[in-house]
């Protein structure tokens, strides 16, 4: 329940373009494929592949260092509609993150990336 | 009842009489219809003339409906074996129904075949359905017995369209598709009913399935072909790109990629084409080729609905803006890496065919409402309200472009407001740096024109022009509304911003087109009009510009406009032309210049083989009876405006608004459908 109110209680923005982060597993850093899909102020939709667990964490690199790394964790992590399978790409899952930093409250994703040239978030 | 066969005229009013109809009148031919319809109120017209198929009767047939004081009859056909190839045509013309001229000698077979009939449209109107769903069945029983599957989808997707809210009429797309043999696209209305109705049709799919086996084969498809993607273009120069997208999309499954170097090969092949399935372009500027702003914006102006990819190193945010205006499907950054490639080109693919997400979906029904595809853009709609994530701002807006499209700008002016609002208190502190769309101020500003509010509708435009300055569509327009208000100077201006960003660009041309004609430029006119491949929409607007300011009792400036168009169109036009002279001697009529509309009408007979032929001949024919019986020809002062009249009183539910407003006049599947092999024959 407390899974699904994180999911909805705020707008989300579309996102496409390229993040200028790397995401890699919290527990062996291995690199993480994303695309982008929508973004809130402490959240991102991504299509992931490998795609992790709900509960699981990744880390969020900012590939200049601008910002400190970001821990960002899964809420939702669902198969994407039928007829989405991409070959090699088996494991690819449409999910949902949270930051779960101490100073989440501080963190704005909408604004750190609002001001980069490669990322588009549309309202 | 229209007969010159004894027999089976005799057979029919026996019949009838039996079954409890107790006037039945007779004619021998189709000029007894007027005797007998003078006489009494007629409900249903019976014709069967063997042999009167040949142009001039068919003609009559088809333009029975024009006359207004039919449209409370319906006709049926009597049609012989040799003769049914013309039921499309018919249907499209508004017959109810069809009988084989073989059964009606037989009073038996006569007989329960009207008993069927008529059962048919009792349980019609028990489940209050259009008369349409009658002559559908009717005319399908024939297409599926002839095995005509191009006029059989025509039928069943024009009932989709027109039927947004039966769901059903998706199955009978399907069953269509799968007599086809397209087992993709019929699969595709399958889901579409299973998104609409979820677990309603199970049973009746799972029927369909068992009948077409095949349309279950689903495990040899490759990916694109999945979404029915299999022509794709590409305009990449860097070789390390083009390798790694072909790379890609072979991953995916694709066959048929077309790799260009320049966007002026890609737009010389790509224009003169029916155009890719899907279109990745790299996002520059380069000497000697178009420009990534040119050729996006032509593209999308030649093929509204194809989803394009942009391919970006650098991007100035104006240009990014016009990425979004034009529905980018995608944005992919360079220099590309294979594996975040592979996942947004799928994801591109996967959006643009069955879109899941806000901004795909917004796409997807403008792009339905743009094509009058009602019955996706519906059951899309319904999904787009349903996601909770999607903010209130943008349903309104969904909202507004579905009242806007149904041409109730009163209301889509006021969810506009509506929204624009919600979206400022939506956007708060938080999202600080993230623009507002300017979607909906444009949109507000077309329905604030059409509703007379002009002045307020430039401003407004003005203001959406510095945010997205290298867009065409929002140049013409200005050019158009600033014309309108009399701000001659500023449309020029326009005009010459627009010029400057593409001056080859179709839509800009018939825009210059358009407005060197109200300005009288007849020179610029013709030069734009030759380099135009398409003015049938350009001379529509003229002509509804003409009935305005005709209406508005410039009749000398409407008249002008029309011999302005005439002045500057290119001679081998010459279907058009007769267009235009046909409604300028309309208009002539209309405000009583017999002579000089009649010399107009003469000049639009001159091309015996225009769409308006026809018209112009039925035209000539009733002035000279007129003439013959000593009476004038009456034409009523005001012209109609067609879809684009605008009204301002909503009617009470949506549906009623879509079906007041789109499927008039309700008279079987007149003004619905249209025979795919008259459009064959017209185009030949």
């Amino acid at each position: 329940m407390t899974q699904k109110t994180e999911r909805r209680h705020q707008v989300r923005l579309s996102l496409y373009g390229e993040l200028p982060v790397r995401f890699l597993d919290a527990e062996h850093l291995n690199e993480i494929f994303v695309t982008p899909v929508d973004i809130t102020p402490q959240g991102l939709g991504l299509l992931v592949s490998p795609a992790p667990q709900p509960g699981e964490s990744m880390i969020m690199q900012f590939l200049d260092e601008s910002h400190p790394q970001i821990l960002l964790r899964c809420c939702h992590s669902q198969a994407h509609q039928t007829g989405f399978v991409i070959p090699g790409m088996e494991a690819l899952r449409r999910c949902g993150f949270v930051v779960v930093l101490k100073e989440a409250e501080d963190i704005n994703l909408v604004q750190i990336f609002s001001g980069n040239d490669s990322v588009f978030i549309g309202e | 009842m229209l007969s010159d066969q004894d027999l089976a005229r005799s057979s029919i009013v026996k019949t009838f009489h039996s079954l409890g109809f107790p006037d039945v009148s007779i004619g021998k031919s189709l000029a007894d219809w007027s005797r007998i319809s003078e006489k009494k109120t007629v409900d249903w017209l019976i014709i069967y003339l063997p042999g009167c198929m040949d142009r001039l009767d068919r003609a009559w047939i088809e333009s029975f409906y024009e006359k207004s004081r039919h449209t409370s009859v319906r006709f049926s056909i009597v049609v012989t074996e040799q003769e049914r190839f013309h039921l499309p045509i018919l249907f499209a013309a508004g017959a109810l129904s069809w009988l084989p001229a073989e059964i009606v000698r037989d009073s038996k077979a006569l007989s329960s075949w009207i008993t069927h009939f008529f059962g048919s449209i009792l349980m019609s109107v028990q489940d209050n359905r259009h008369e349409a769903y009658v002559a559908a069945t009717s005319l399908r029983s024939y297409l599926r017995e002839a095995m005509i599957w191009d006029d059989l989808i025509e039928l069943d997707k024009t009932m989709v369209d027109a039927f947004p809210s039966q769901p059903d009429n998706l199955l009978t797309l399907a069953e269509s598709y799968f007599c086809e043999g397209d087992y993709n696209k019929g699969r595709a209305c399958v889901e579409q009913l299973r998104q609409v109705a979820p677990e309603s049709y199970e049973e009746q799919i799972q029927q369909l399935q068992e009948r077409f086996p095949n349309s279950l084969l689903k495990k040899e498809e490759s990916f694109v072909e999945r979404f029915s993607v299999k022509n794709i273009a590409c305009v990449e120069r860097d070789v390390r790109e083009r390798q790694l997208i072909d790379t890609v999309l072979r991953r995916l499954g694709a066959s048929e990629i077309r790799f260009f170097d320049s966007f002026r090969s890609a737009w010389g092949t790509l224009s003169q084409s029916s155009g890719p399935d899907m279109l990745i372009f790299e996002w520059t500027k380069r000497q000697d080729d178009l420009s990534s702003i040119q050729f996006a914006q032509r593209v999308r102006d030649r093929f509204p609905s194809l989803p394009i990819i942009g391919l970006v190193s650098q991007i100035l945010p104006q240009e990014g803006q016009l990425l979004n205006d034009l529905g980018t499907v995608q944005i992919i950054h360079k220099p590309l890496r294979e594996e975040p490639t592979l996942m947004s080109l799928a994801f591109a693919i996967q959006q643009s065919k069955s879109p899941t997400e806000r901004k795909t979906i917004e796409q997807k029904i403008i792009q339905c409402l743009q094509s009058g595809e009602q019955s996706l853009a519906f059951s899309l709609r319904k999904q787009f309200i349903a996601k909770k994530s999607i903010a209130q701002s943008r349903k309104l807006y969904v909202e507004a472009m579905f009242y806007f499209y149904l041409h109730n700008y009163v209301k889509a002016r006021d969810l506009l407001v509506k929204a624009i609002k919600v979206a400022k208190e939506e956007s708060g502190p938080e999202m600080e740096g993230v623009k507002t769309s300017i979607d909906k101020t444009v949109l507000l500003s077309k329905c604030l024109f059409k509703l007379g509010d002009k002045e307020v509708a430039v401003r407004l435009l003005e203001s959406t022009r510095q945010r997205s300055p290298y867009n065409i569509g929002i140049l013409t327009a200005l050019m158009e509304m600033n014309y309108e208000v009399g701000r001659i100077k500023e449309a020029k201006e326009a005009m010459a911003d627009a010029e400057s960003i593409d001056a080859g660009n179709i839509r800009l041309l018939q825009a210059s087109a358009h407005l060197s004609l109200l300005v009288g430029d007849t020179e610029k006119a013709t030069a734009c009009m030759e380099k135009v491949e398409n003015l049938q929409d350009l001379v529509r607007r003229l002509n509804n510009q003409a009935i305005l300011l005709i209406q508005s009792d410039q009749y000398s400036k409407g008249v002008d406009l029309y011999q302005s168009a005439l002045n500057s169109l290119p001679t081998h036009e010459t279907g058009l032309i007769a267009t235009v002279n046909y409604n300028m001697a309309l208009a002539h009529f209309r405000n009583d210049q017999f002579d000089k509309g009649y010399a107009s009408l003469q000049s639009a007979l001159e091309h015996t083989h225009s769409k308006i032929y026809t018209k112009a001949q039925n035209l000539q024919r009733r002035i000279e009876a007129s003439q013959a019986a000593g009476q004038p020809l009456q034409f009523p002062k005001v012209a109609a405006m067609g879809r684009g009249h605008e009204r301002e009183h909503p009617s009470e539910g949506f549906l009623q608004e879509a079906l007041s407003c789109h499927y008039q006049p309700h008279i079987a599947l007149y003004g619905l459908f249209r025979a795919a092999n008259r459009t064959k024959a017209e185009v030949a």
